[in-house]
C-alpha cells in the first residue's frame, strides 16, 4: 500500500516533495535549497563529493525518465556506483507502474499514513552539513539542527535571509557585527562559530555554531520549576552559571567588545551545564584606540537596562552597561523575578532611572551585597569584574544542595531523541529504492527507534537470507580493499545491509542464548 | 642535566607506518633508534617532529602529560623528550611486531584466535590502570596497540583521553558529554553513545565498545565499518540502527555467502569455511560490543570472562604468559614487514632530515 503512494507522489516530480499542509512553508524554502545545492558555485567541496541529494535527485529523475540514464554524466556512475542496480529497479518499478496517470485519490490506513508522512524528511545538505529540525525562530533568523558529516559533530546552524535581515531595523548592519564579533572569539563561555557559509544566490548566510540544550529563560519559564516548587534557581546552581557568565565576560571585555544584550534569553546551557554567551547582534567593538569605554548608543532590552541609559543620558560607559545586565541577571536567577518591573517602557524606564528595588529577604548577605555592588545606580561605583570576582559571595562555592532545577523536559527531549534520525533514514534509503519487504520492514523501528526497541522486531526468516549476501560482499570487499566501485559492490551499503547485519544479529543472539 | 642527545642515540633505519598517508609524514617522521649508553644497545623508537609548521602546539603538551601521568607495565611509556630547534623528539620503547594494523596488513584475513586473546588481555589489564585513574582512554584502535617480540602489548596514543573528574568543580562525574573535531579519526571504533552526543552522555564503559571493536577487526581482518559509501553519516545511522560487528567464521557462513563468492573472494570465503572460533570468544565479542550500556560488560565483568581463563591461569607468571604468546608470535615473524628492511638504509641517510639531523650534532642546545 505504502509504496504505491510513493509512486504516485514521486512521478509529478523532479523535485520530490510532498507537502503536507502544516509544513508547507518550510518545505518551501528547502525547496530552493536545493535547487542552489546542486549548482552551487561557491562551495567547491559539494563538486568533489557529490552531495547525496544529488543522487537522490537523480534516481528519481532517471526514474521518471529512463531513458536519460544512459546519457547521464559518467562521473556520476563512476561516483555513486549505483547505475546498475539502480537500472533494474526501476525498469522493474515501472512495469508494475503502469498506469501512467496518477491516481488522484487513494484510501490509506491511517497507520500508514502516519508512517509515510513521519518518513517524508528530506535530507538536505549545505556544505558538508546535514540540516535537520528548526529548533527555533528569532526576529531574523532561523535556527536548525544540523550534523557535520566530516566529524559527526552536532552543531546548531543559524540561517539569515537578506529579505528578512532588511525588514527588521538594523538587520544588516546586526548580521555583519555578529559575524565579524564571532568569528575572533575563542572562549568556552562564549557560542563558538565553527563555520560560515554564504550562499549569494538565495542570499542566505548560514552561522554554524555550538549545539546547546535551552536557554536560562527558559528553565526559569519552565514547568518543572513549579512541579519541584522552586521560585528560582538554587544558590548552587546559580552560582555556577554567575561565574560562567562572569568569566565569559571577562574575556569579551579583554577584547574590548560590549555584549549591551546580556540577559538570560541570550544565555545558552549545553547539556554538560556549560553557559555560552550568545547574540552578539547588538554588541559594539570598541576602537583599539579609544581612551575608554564610552558608547553612544546602546540597544538593548529594557528591563535590563541600567539607570543611565534610562535616563536618557548622552554617553555611557560600556563596561559598566554588561555590569549591570548581569546584576539584573543575577538578581533574576536568583529570585525569579525582574529588580524593576512595570506595565509600559515608560514607567520602567522611571523605576530603574530611580534605582530602587527590593532584594527578598530570603537571599544570604552576601549575595545581597554582591547584588547592591553589581546594581549600583552610580555607574562609578558600580563593581568592576575585578571587584565581582573578589566578592566573598563570588569566591565561596555555596554548598551543593539536593534541589536542582533541571532541564525542562520539552527541551531534553527536543536535544534527546536524535531527530537526525529521520534525516539519516531517508538519506540512506530514498523512498524510490525501497523493496516491498523494506518498506514492510521499516516503519514498527522508525517508531519505536528512541526506546532502543529495535531488538524486539522479528523478521520472517526469508529476509535474512535474502539479505545476507549483501553483508557478505561488503566484508570481503573491505577485506581485500578493492576498488570501490566495483559494480557487484556498488549497492552494498544500501539500506538492507544496516538492516540485515541486525537481523542477523537477532538471529545469533538465539543461538548463544540456546547454547 | 646535561643529555646530550646526539651521542645517546644513534638512527638505524626509517620506519613507515603501514597505513600512513603523505600528510602526515609532512610534520613527523619516525626512526628506529639503538641507545649506545646502554649495555645492549635496546632498539627505540624516535619520532620526530617538526614544530615549524603547526600552530597549535598545546596538543603535544597534553599529550606529553598524560604520558608522564601513566605508569603500567602495558601502557607505552616516554623514554625521552627533548627539543633540538624546531624539532619535538620522542623517544619511545620499539615494538617489533608494530601496531595490530601492521599486524593485520601482512595478514588481511586476520590473526588466530590465542593471539587474539592474548593481546586482548594485556590490553584490558591497560584500561583497567586507566579507570582506576578515572580516566577515559577513547582511542582504543588498531593503530594503537603495539606487539612487541617479547610478548609485550603496549597501548599508546593518548591525544583522546579524558577524565572523569571534572575541571569545573573537581567532582567525579558519572557521564560526560565531550565530543571535538579530533574524534574523528576515532569514528571507527567509537561506542554508539559517544557518537549520539545525546543527553544521556557516555562513561567508562565506551573503552570497552571500541576493545571489542579491535577484536572484532583482529578476528575478521578488517573493521566492519570501514569503507562505507557515504562515509561517516553511514558509520552513525549503522550504529543507531543498533548493528553490531560479528565474528566471521564457518558458523556464520551460509549457502548464499557461498554462492555470492567469486574469483575476488572465493579465497576469503575458503578461509572463512576453515576457521571456527570458539563459543567464548564470540560471547565476548557480543559483551563487548553490545549498543545497549546495560548489557555491555564492565571492565571488571570482562576481566573474568570466559574467553580468558587461559591467560587468567597463567596471569601470576608473566613469563609464561609471555612465552605462550611468543610462541604464537614465531608464525607470524615471517610474514611481518621487516620495516623495508635495511637495504632503506642508504636512501634514508642521503634523505633530508637525517642528514640535517647530523649538521646538528654540532651545536649546542639548551631547554
Amino acid at each position: 500500500m505504502a509504496e504505491k503512494i510513493s509512486y504516485q507522489y514521486t512521478t509529478d516530480l523532479p523535485n520530490v516533495i510532498i507537502e503536507y499542509p502544516e509544513n508547507i512553508n518550510e518545505e518551501d524554502e528547502d525547496d530552493n535549497d536545493d535547487d542552489d545545492e546542486i549548482n552551487q558555485p561557491l562551495y567547491p567541496s559539494v563538486q568533489q563529493q557529490p552531495s547525496i541529494l544529488y543522487n537522490y535527485n537523480n534516481g528519481h529523475q532517471h526514474f521518471s525518465l529512463p531513458v536519460s540514464s544512459t546519457s547521464r554524466p559518467a562521473e556520476f556512475d563512476l561516483l555513486l556506483g549505483e547505475d546498475e542496480d539502480d537500472g533494474e529497479h526501476t525498469s522493474a518499478l515501472l512495469l508494475n507502474l503502469a498506469p501512467p496517470t496518477p491516481v488522484t485519490i487513494q484510501r490509506v490506513a491511517s497507520e500508514d499514513e502516519y508512517n509515510f508522512y513521519s518518513k517524508r524528511k528530506r535530507a538536505k545538505f549545505v556544505g558538508p552539513y546535514l540540516f535537520g529540525e528548526v529548533l527555533g525562530q528569532g526576529s531574523y533568523a532561523k535556527v536548525k539542527e544540523c550534523l557535520d558529516r566530516r566529524n559527526l559533530c552536532r552543531r546548531a546552524v543559524k540561517i539569515m535571509q537578506r529579505h528578512r535581515l532588511r525588514k527588521t531595523p538594523h538587520g544588516e548592519k546586526m548580521a555583519a557585527t555578529e559575524i565579524r564579533i564571532l568569528k575572533k572569539l575563542n572562549h568556552p563561555n562564549i557560542v563558538k562559530l565553527y563555520d560560515f557559509i554564504r550562499n549569494d544566490e538565495k542570499q542566505k548566510l548560514y552561522l554554524f555554531i555550538d549545539l546547546c540544550v535551552v536557554s536560562l529563560q527558559e528553565m526559569l519559564d519552565s514547568d518543572e520549576r513549579k512541579k519541584l516548587k522552586l521560585h528560582a534557581f538554587p544558590t548552587w546552581q546559580s552560582h555556577g552559571y554567575f561565574i560562567q557568565l562572569i568569566a565569559g565576560l571577562e574575556y569579551l571585555h579583554s577584547k574590548f567588545i560590549i555584549h549591551n544584550d546580556i540577559k538570560p534569553g541570550n544565555l545558552l546551557i549545553t547539556i554538560d551545564h556549560q553557559l555560552k554567551i550568545t547574540d552578539f547582534g547588538t554588541a559594539e567593538q570598541l576602537d583599539m584606540f579609544s581612551l575608554d569605554d564610552t558608547l553612544k548608543r546602546s540597544q538593548g532590552t529594557p528591563a535590563f537596562q541600567c539607570p543611565e541609559i534610562a535616563n536618557g543620558e548622552d554617553t555611557y560607559s560600556g563596561f559598566s552597561i554588561d555590569i549591570w545586565s548581569c546584576g539584573v541577571t543575577l538578581f533574576n536567577l536568583v529570585t525569579g523575578s525582574l529588580p524593576f518591573e512595570a506595565d509600559n517602557i515608560y514607567l520602567l524606564f522611571q523605576t530603574i532611572g530611580k534605582g530602587v528595588y527590593i532584594i527578598p529577604d530570603d537571599i544570604e548577605p552576601h549575595l545581597q551585597s554582591l547584588l547592591h555592588g553589581l546594581l549600583h545606580i552610580d555607574k562609578n561605583l558600580r563593581f568592576t569584574i575585578e571587584q565581582t570576582k573578589q566578592h566573598d559571595w563570588f569566591r565561596r562555592r555555596p554548598p551543593r544542595t539536593f534541589d536542582f532545577l533541571p532541564f525542562p523536559s520539552s527541551a531534553l527531549n527536543r536535544f534527546q531523541t536524535f531527530p537526525m534520525y529521520d534525516y539519516l533514514a531517508e538519506l540512506h534509503q530514498p523512498s524510490s529504492e525501497n523493496g516491498e519487504d523494506q518498506q514492510q520492514l521499516q516503519p514498527p523501528e522508525n517508531l519505536n527507534f528512541p526506546d532502543g526497541t529495535i531488538s524486539t522486531t522479528h523478521l520472517s526468516g526469508n529476509n535474512q537470507q535474502e539479505q545476507l549476501p549483501f553483508e557478505e560482499q561488503r566484508h570481503h570487499r573491505r577485506s581485500f580493499r578493492s576498488a570501490l566501485i566495483t559494480c557487484s559492490c556498488s549497492r552494498t551499503i544500501s539500506s538492507d545491509n544496516i538492516h540485515q547485519t541486525k537481523n542477523r544479529n537477532r538471529q545469533d543472539h538465539r543461538i548463544c542464548s540456546l547454547s | 642535566m646535561a643529555n646530550n642527545f646526539n651521542l645517546t642515540y644513534r638512527i638505524i633505519d626509517k620506519l613507515k607506518r603501514s597505513d600512513s598517508n603523505e600528510k602526515a609524514d609532512q610534520h613527523s617522521r619516525t626512526y628506529l633508534i639503538s641507545n649506545q649508553n646502554e649495555q645492549n644497545e635496546e632498539n627505540y623508537i624516535l619520532r620526530l617532529i617538526n614544530l615549524e609548521n603547526l600552530t597549535n602546539l598545546s596538543e603535544f603538551i597534553t599529550d606529553i602529560s598524560w604520558y608522564k601521568q601513566f605508569n603500567h607495565f602495558n601502557l607505552m611509556s616516554l623514554k625521552d623528550c627533548f627539543l633540538i630547534d624546531t624539532k619535538l623528539n620522542l623517544v619511545k620503547p620499539y615494538a617489533s611486531f608494530g601496531s595490530c594494523a601492521d599486524l593485520l596488513n601482512s595478514n588481511p584475513f586476520g590473526v588466530c584466535e590465542r593471539l587474539i586473546a592474548h593481546i586482548m588481555w594485556q590490553t584490558l589489564q591497560a584500561i583497567r590502570y586507566l579507570q582506576d585513574k578515572h580516566i577515559l582512554h577513547r582511542g582504543i584502535a588498531s593503530k594503537n596497540i603495539y606487539v612487541c617480540d617479547d610478548g609485550r602489548v603496549l597501548l599508546d596514543d593518548f591525544s583522546h583521553c579524558i577524565s572523569m573528574i571534572s575541571p569545573f568543580d573537581g567532582k567525579l562525574r558519572k557521564q560526560i558529554f565531550d565530543y571535538t573535531d579530533k574524534l574523528k579519526n576515532q569514528l571507527l571504533y567509537l561506542a554508539p553513545e559517544i557518537i549520539y552526543q545525546n543527553a544521556d552522555g557516555y562513561n567508562l564503559k565506551s573503552d570497552v565498545y571500541s576493545l571489542g571493536m579491535v577484536a572484532c577487526e583482529l578476528a575478521n581482518g578488517s573493521n566492519s565499518y570501514r569503507n562505507m559509501t557515504y562515509g561517516n553519516l553511514n558509520i552513525l545511522y549503522a550504529k543507531i540502527q543498533g548493528s553490531e560487528p560479528i565474528l566471521l567464521d564457518e558458523t556464520q557462513l551460509t549457502d548464499e555467502m557461498i554462492e555470492l563468492c567469486d574469483s575476488n573472494n572465493s579465497s576469503y570465503i575458503e578461509e572463512i569455511r576453515k576457521r571456527k572460533y570458539t563459543k567464548e570468544f564470540h560471547s565476548f565479542i557480543k559483551s563487548c560490543v553490545s549498543t545497549r550500556l546495560e548489557s555491555r560488560c564492565s571492565l571488571d565483568e570482562l576481566q573474568s570472562h570466559a574467553f580468558f581463563k587461559f591467560q587468567k591461569r597463567l596471569s601470576r607468571d608473566r613469563n609464561s604468559l609471555h612465552c605462550d604468546m611468543v610462541k604464537l608470535l614465531e608464525t607470524y615473524k615471517k610474514k611481518r614487514p621487516i620495516n623495508k628492511e635495511i637495504n632503506h638504509l642508504e636512501e634514508t641517510s642521503s634523505n633530508f632530515p637525517t642528514t640535517d639531523y647530523n649538521e646538528k650534532r654540532n651545536l649546542t642546545w639548551e631547554f
